[in-house]
């Protein structure tokens, strides 16, 4: 049942360093509020626990999409509708804008932000595994300074991750792929928008004639965090690909992921999809 | 509220019905003007919001309200403890104590998670929901019965009938029809829990003035409402004024009256103000019914044929603890297949859940899923096709009921429905079709619905200034209802759109039941016509008793209303309008009423809504995706009162019921008794993205009088049939010399002298009719002979000059006769379109009779080969013959086993060639003369473009009984409105035209799209098919820069090919208007595919009829020798009683 509105306080926060130093002067107390797309379906499920937020929406400081000779670096506040039409993204990060396009409808996608989906730390969440995949950092600011993550260390758990309280999301970094590598995202679900994932998956492999020089593969929704499978890309980087390899990938993705039954699917057959899109995801022609 | 039509403005009254025009409330709706049940703007509202229980089975201990009553803007808190003693509304007598346990906030117990436990009034919806959040709840908790597979044990009989059926039903002897089966399926089919999911949520708002209450309901019975409510506080129903202007959608859920409505009445009452109720989403899914999970057992015994030897349908499905409501999936098993041994049997199974009910087609959706997956599991071990075994199992009358169909297009469906989706490409053999990831699957099932109809009343007023106001207290549901009524309104009354409007949702309104049942635009449209009619009568007496009227004296049969003037049929210029007439009569306005009852005790006929689903699915190979790509439904719905709306309506019920197959399903924790997706984020349905394009194709015009000789034949003895009456076949079997009808030519003729069709061009009717009666009578059959070459010609009467012998073969019909078997052999090539060779015997020798006949006398049997005896055999060969019910042409036949070859071998020959024929076989002493007749499948005309110019060429085409389809790319135009003689209407990409065709030797595409990208798409698509004609329409230079243009996209055109081509399309009459090039064209395609060359016959030197036809005689053809005889009317040989 929805909340008491008037049991909740809003705040707007006028730049970045007066929305650091609400977080610093109360730890915890305060969270940012910027699409709302998560917050408000607690909110009208009665399921908002926390009661002070501050709004982001308008820290410019968030914003933007910028490029530099190694790196595409995406404001935490970019929206979906803005990663699609950004022409760098097409270009470079598929996955990302695949994803983006995959995630809510139209509305979702004009208020939604990438920063959001990373802080609401959800394993079924579509831009994760392509950032994951991309070997994303995230930028993490607070009043004390700022720091850049790996983002395949961010999550720590279920709805986890090892942002500090007085700290906000600031940026995402992506180093640029090589040209003629393979970007493969596919999320698979029962309706064909507007659907949880069952199973969602972004790989990305640099060859060299044949041989895996570099690959970066991860799911969402088999596990309690989005998975980089990072020893199933061991058994890969540096090899051949071949039907040896992947096979051996294949065996080794069942035993990294750890899927469950829910609502929304069973546990056998997140494994068994997952393993057929690693398999997609390596299958010739490459 | 009412509605009219602002934006549109027409002076045409014709034929308003069917028109598919915009929703008269459509405007109303995308402004935010329509006011659905939660907008009425009362002052002083309190809003109402309700406490639901998050047990599923038990007792409540206490409730601490204390919190809640002290929240801010609170009026009142209601638990059981506190609430008004509602009393119990029946819906029927015998239900016993379920009524009272419906009853809200009456008792502590819990019966299901979401059962409402207590209510919050306060001055804000805001208000209202945070103090129920305060109420603090603690319960006797016991543990749910939620899983039906667990509780199946305690299945037991429901007290209430299924449908109208008892639980357990038998026809027949199912353990007698399996024991005779040569193939037998045994499955089991689930099906989930599913929600209505209406995009409005129930809503109620109450306002009580004294003892008198006015109820604004999301509902689709208004009285029903008034009924319940007026119960529920023990007040008389016409204490209760419902109001229901609107409702966003219902599929049922707002059939019912559920328990906020008396719980809105009750707050508003302890209050004393009104009171708002918006049920929560989430609410939803608990307390508004629901369609009850089912697990089906369908066995199905059939013979090595397909004619199915049983039917057994049983199965489970669950309701609740307190009430009961059997989802009566038997329903259409009953009915749908003709087999004599049919069983059904249903159980329910309680469960700690709300009472499910009516939704979406209760009983077909779940059952029809079951009994039609099983018959695809029997086509497949029959290796039949499955349209296959539905028309072998076809029911040509209710099995169930044992009465006639009112009208059933079933068969037409399957064809039609084949032929737009494209059924022919579909490959039997599991996973044979694929395309990249995809496996690609094509299904079909039949789809059947009862005709429901209800007593209900309007009322109609005509006023002075000219306009009307028709009202019910109906409900437009989202489907259209005020749209159809205005249009059945402005028909009857002749006046335009604009000036009639409709109100309709209040109970101060004529009475109409409830909008369910696909039962609204029949009961009420009907009751609004009746209602027009009484209106239009008084305003004639006005005018036929007023000496200044140009109508004064005229009676109501020779007035038609028309643009608003009653005017004289007889002479038009004699009107004078509406205003007028009431004027001067000193009236305001006159008003008629009128109440449709429906007599079903003495109903004749079972009528039902047949039609044909035909999908295409595609499983992602890797991830067990479907995907739904493409699909056509084919209905025989009646007339289609608007055509837009009514496919509107077959193509949402389509969406459903994608929804349900793939998607939609309620999941229950089995140990909780909580439904876990109980939001629409992961309850899911259809986006649009899931919805593929889908054809739809209405029959309502199926019967139409354009029909071709042999058509009018068929359907005539069909109706001599049906009416028990008896008649015969005469047909041309053979001319020597010149005559107006080729061998072929039929002409029924009834036992009163009626004929249709025709065997001369009149000469010869007259004298065959004369036999014809004669063979009725004595139910023989016999060969006539008419000489016409001798100067005798005169005593025929008309002299047309022919010069020639004509044998007439006259046969009696009855069930089972030759003659009526060939009908139905005709009938069936014209049903499916396929050609087919009729072996007729003509003449058979004394010897063989004798022989046969020592034989017969010793089994008993008069088994003689008789004049009039059939083989038929279709164009795959003579499968026809092995298949046939009866065996009788095989029986007939079998004395000529060593020229059984031959006579295959000869209908081969005549199927072949097109061509009529004679044959001749010597069997030991006796000599057979066969008569082989051919069936021609009709020419398929294949016409793009649907501009306004190909109308006259559909026409002309189907009264020359071709078949007719049209094609266009865009959907706006190929409408089955537009084209309604054309026999299919299609909607396709013109780069596609081959993939959605099968396009054979005897296609003819004409092309008159008036596109040029599309016309250059489908040169380079026809041009290569086999189609022997293909016509564009243009110029010639057009015409060559297609060509250009085509070879430029990398199209290579044959000599062969380009012979094909005809364009500019038409022969040289000087056509000028579409009519006159419409017949130029056809004349061009009958000349072109006859290989003639459409000159002027007097030019001609040959005879006109091909004498490749008259004389196709091989040398064994005999007929010199009957020709020789010279007589003028001989009986050559009659029956067997010769």
């Amino acid at each position: 049942m929805r909340a008491y509105l008037p049991a909740y306080e809003l705040v707007v926060t006028r730049t970045l360093e007066d929305a650091l130093a609400l977080l610093r002067d109360e730890p915890g107390a305060w969270r940012p509020l910027a699409g709302g797309t998560d917050l408000m379906v607690l909110l009208e499920a009665g399921r908002l626990e926390h009661r002070k937020f501050f709004s982001v929406r308008q820290l410019a400081e968030l914003r933007g999409i910028e490029e530099s000779d190694g790196h595409v670096t995406i404001g935490a506040l970019t929206t979906y509708t803005e990663v699609q039409r950004s022409r760098v993204l097409a270009r470079e990060f598929p996955m990302l804008v695949r994803a983006a396009g995959e995630t809510g409808g139209v509305a979702i996608q004009n208020r939604g932000t990438l920063g959001g989906n990373i802080a609401n730390a959800s394993p079924a969440a579509d831009s994760p595994p392509a950032l994951l995949a991309y070997g994303a950092e995230v930028e993490l600011v607070s009043s004390r300074g700022s720091r850049w993550v790996a983002y395949a260390d961010f999550h720590t758990g279920y709805k986890q991750t090892l942002m500090q309280p007085d700290e906000l999301i600031a940026r995402v970094r992506l180093p640029r792929p090589r040209e003629g590598a393979r970007h493969f995202y596919r999320k698979v679900g029962t309706r064909r928008a507007q659907a949880i994932s069952k199973v969602c998956f972004a790989g990305l492999a640099e060859l060299d004639g044949g041989v895996v020089r570099e690959v970066r593969i991860a799911l969402g929704s088999v596990a309690p965090v989005v998975l980089r499978c990072r020893r199933t890309e061991a058994l890969l980087r540096g090899r051949r690909l071949d039907a040896e390899s992947a096979g051996a990938a294949l065996e080794e993705i069942a035993k990294e992921i750890a899927p469950i039954d829910d609502v929304r699917s069973t546990a056998r057959y997140r494994a068994r999809v997952a393993r057929n899109l690693l398999a997609e995801f390596l299958a010739p022609p490459f | 509220m009412s509605v009219s039509q602002q934006s549109k403005t027409t002076n045409q009254t014709k034929s308003v019905v069917g028109r598919p025009l915009d929703r008269v409330d459509g405007r109303l709706k995308v402004t935010g003007g329509a006011r659905f049940a939660a907008e009425w703007p009362l002052e002083n509202m309190a809003h109402a919001v309700l406490l639901s229980s998050t047990i599923a089975n038990g007792r409540i201990k206490s409730f601490d309200t204390s919190a809640a009553e002290k929240a801010p803007g609170v009026l009142h808190v209601m638990t059981h403890e506190n609430a008004p003693r509602l009393k119990p509304v029946f819906t029927n007598p015998a239900e016993g104590d379920a009524a009272g346990r419906r009853v809200p906030l009456q008792s502590p117990v819990v019966y299901y998670a979401g059962q409402y436990i207590a209510m919050v009034v306060a001055e804000t919806l805001e208000q209202a929901k945070h103090a129920a959040e305060l109420i603090r709840v603690t319960y006797d908790e016991q543990p749910p019965a939620a899983d039906l597979d667990k509780e199946r044990g305690k299945a037991y009989v429901p007290k209430q009938k299924v449908a109208g059926k008892p639980a357990d039903s038998l026809r027949g002897d199912v353990d007698a029809g399996l024991r005779a089966a040569d193939a037998r399926v045994d499955e089991t089919y689930r099906t989930p829990t599913e929600h209505h999911n209406p995009m409005e949520p129930h809503a109620t708002i109450a306002a009580w003035d004294g003892d008198k209450i006015t109820v604004y309901d999301a509902t689709q019975y208004t009285y029903g409402v008034r009924h319940s409510v007026a119960m529920s506080f023990g007040i008389p129903e016409e204490n209760v004024h419902v109001v229901c202007k609107f409702t966003g959608g219902a599929f049922g859920c707002k059939g019912t009256v559920w328990a906020h409505v008396p719980l809105a009445a009750a707050a508003a009452r302890q209050v004393r103000r009104p009171v708002k109720l918006v049920t929560m989403r989430q609410q939803m899914f608990a307390n508004m019914g629901h369609r009850a999970e089912t697990e089906q057992h369908v066995t199905l015994g059939a013979k090595r044929d397909g004619h199915l030897t049983a039917i057994i349908h049983e199965g489970i499905s669950h309701t609740s603890v307190y009430d009961e409501y059997v989802e009566p999936f038997s329903k259409p098993t009953h009915m749908l297949y003709a087999c004599d041994n049919f069983k059904a049997s249903q159980r329910l199974v309680a469960l700690n859940v709300g009472t499910p009910t009516f939704m979406r087609a209760p009983g077909e959706t779940s059952g029809m899923f079951a009994l039609e997956s099983a018959l695809d599991e029997l086509a497949y071990k029959l290796n039949l096709d499955p349209i296959q075994l539905r028309l072998i199992n076809h029911a040509d009358t209710d099995p169930d009921e044992k009465l006639p169909w009112s009208t059933k297009l079933l068969k037409e469906s399957y064809r039609v429905g084949a032929e737009t989706f494209g059924w022919s490409r579909r490959k039997p053999q599991p996973a044979s079709m694929r395309e990249g990831h995809y496996l690609v699957g094509m299904g079909m099932a039949t789809a059947v619905y009862p005709v429901n109809h209800f007593p209900s009343s309007a009322r109609v007023t005509i006023r002075q200034d000219g306009s009307a106001v028709a009202e019910s207290s109906t409900h437009d549901l989202g489907t259209g209802t005020y749209t159809i009524l205005t249009q059945i309104a402005c028909e009857t009354l002749g006046l335009p759109i604009e000036r009639v409007e409709v109100i309709i949702g209040d109970t101060n309104l004529p009475k109409a039941m409830v909008s369910g049942g696909s039962s609204t635009a029949m009961s009420v449209g009907t009751s609004v016509q009746g209602a027009a009619r009484a209106a239009l009568a008084k305003l004639v007496d006005a005018a036929h008793a007023d000496q200044r009227s140009p109508l004064y004296g005229a009676s109501a049969d020779q007035i038609v209303a028309r643009d608003g003037r009653l005017a004289l049929k007889s002479d038009t210029t004699k009107s004078e309008t509406f205003t007028d007439i009431l004027t001067r009569a000193g009236m305001k306005e006159v008003e008629g009423s009128y109440d449709t009852q429906f007599n079903d005790r003495e109903k004749k006929f079972s009528s039902h809504a047949f039609g044909a689903h035909f999908a295409e699915v595609r499983v992602d190979r890797d991830f067990g995706e479907v995907r739904i790509t493409r699909f056509a439904g084919v209905f025989d719905i009646g007339r289609a009162l608007n055509m837009k709306t009514a496919e509107s309506q077959m193509r949402g019920g389509i969406i459903m019921g994608l929804g349900m197959a793939l998607m939609e399903e309620t999941v229950l924790d089995a140990n909780l008794g909580i439904i876990v997706n109980r939001d629409l984020a992961e309850y899911h349905v259809p986006v649009h993205a899931d919805v593929p394009m889908i054809d739809i194709v209405l029959l309502e015009n199926f019967d139409e009088p354009l029909m071709n000789e042999l058509q009018a034949v068929v359907n005539a003895y069909a109706e001599v049939r049906a009416r028990g009456g008896r008649a015969a076949l005469a047909t041309v079997v053979s001319v020597v010399g010149s005559a107006y009808r080729r061998p072929g030519a039929r002409m029924l003729v009834t036992e009163d002298g009626q004929t249709v069709g025709a065997i001369s061009g009149g000469c010869l009717e007259r004298d065959a009719v004369e036999h014809a009666r004669q063979v009725i009578t004595s139910d023989t059959a016999c060969v006539v002979e008419y000489d016409t070459r001798g100067d005798e010609d005169i005593v025929w009467g008309l002299g047309l000059g022919c010069n020639g012998v004509v044998r007439v073969l006259l046969e009696s019909l009855h069930e089972g006769s030759g003659g009526a078997r060939a009908l139905q052999f005709v009938a069936d090539c014209l049903r499916v379109r396929k050609s087919g060779v009729i072996a007729t015997v003509i003449d058979a020798g004394r010897a063989i009779n004798q022989e046969r006949g020592a034989a017969d006398q010793e089994s008993g049997a008069d088994r003689s080969t008789k004049i009039g005896a059939r083989l038929p055999f279709d164009e795959r060969d003579d499968e026809h013959a092995s298949s046939a019910p009866g065996g009788l042409f095989v029986d007939a036949l079998s004395p000529f086993d060593e020229s059984g070859a031959r006579i295959r071998e000869d209908a081969r020959v005549a199927l072949t060639s097109g061509r009529a024929m004679t044959r001749v076989y010597e069997a030991g002493a006796g000599r057979t003369e066969i008569f082989f007749d051919v069936i021609c499948r009709p020419r398929p005309l294949v016409v793009f473009g649907a501009e306004h110019d190909a109308a006259p060429l559909i026409r002309l085409a189907q009264t020359l009984g071709w078949h007719v389809t049209v094609v266009d790319t865009r959907a706006r135009r190929a409408t089955r409105e537009r084209f309604a003689s054309a026999d299919s209407v299609v909607l396709c990409r013109a780069e596609d035209v081959t993939a959605r065709f099968t396009v054979t030797r005897d296609t003819v595409a004409v092309v008159m799209t008036h596109s040029y990208l599309d016309d250059v798409e489908l040169l380079r698509a026809l041009l290569p098919s086999p189609a022997c004609y293909v016509g564009i329409l243009g110029p010639k230079q057009r015409t060559e820069k297609l060509l250009a243009q085509a070879r430029a996209e990398g199209s290579w055109f044959t000599d062969a090919e380009l012979a094909r081509l005809h364009s500019p399309v038409g022969i040289d009459i000087g056509a000028e208007t579409p009519e006159e090039i419409a017949l130029s064209v056809v004349a061009e395609i009958k000349a072109a595919c006859d290989g003639r060359g459409a000159g002027f016959l007097r030019d001609r030197n040959a005879p006109i009829h091909d004498e490749r036809a008259a004389t196709t005689a091989p040398p064994e053809f005999e007929i010199g020798a009957h020709a020789a005889a010279r007589e003028r009317a001989t009986s050559v040989a009659c029956g067997s009683s010769s």
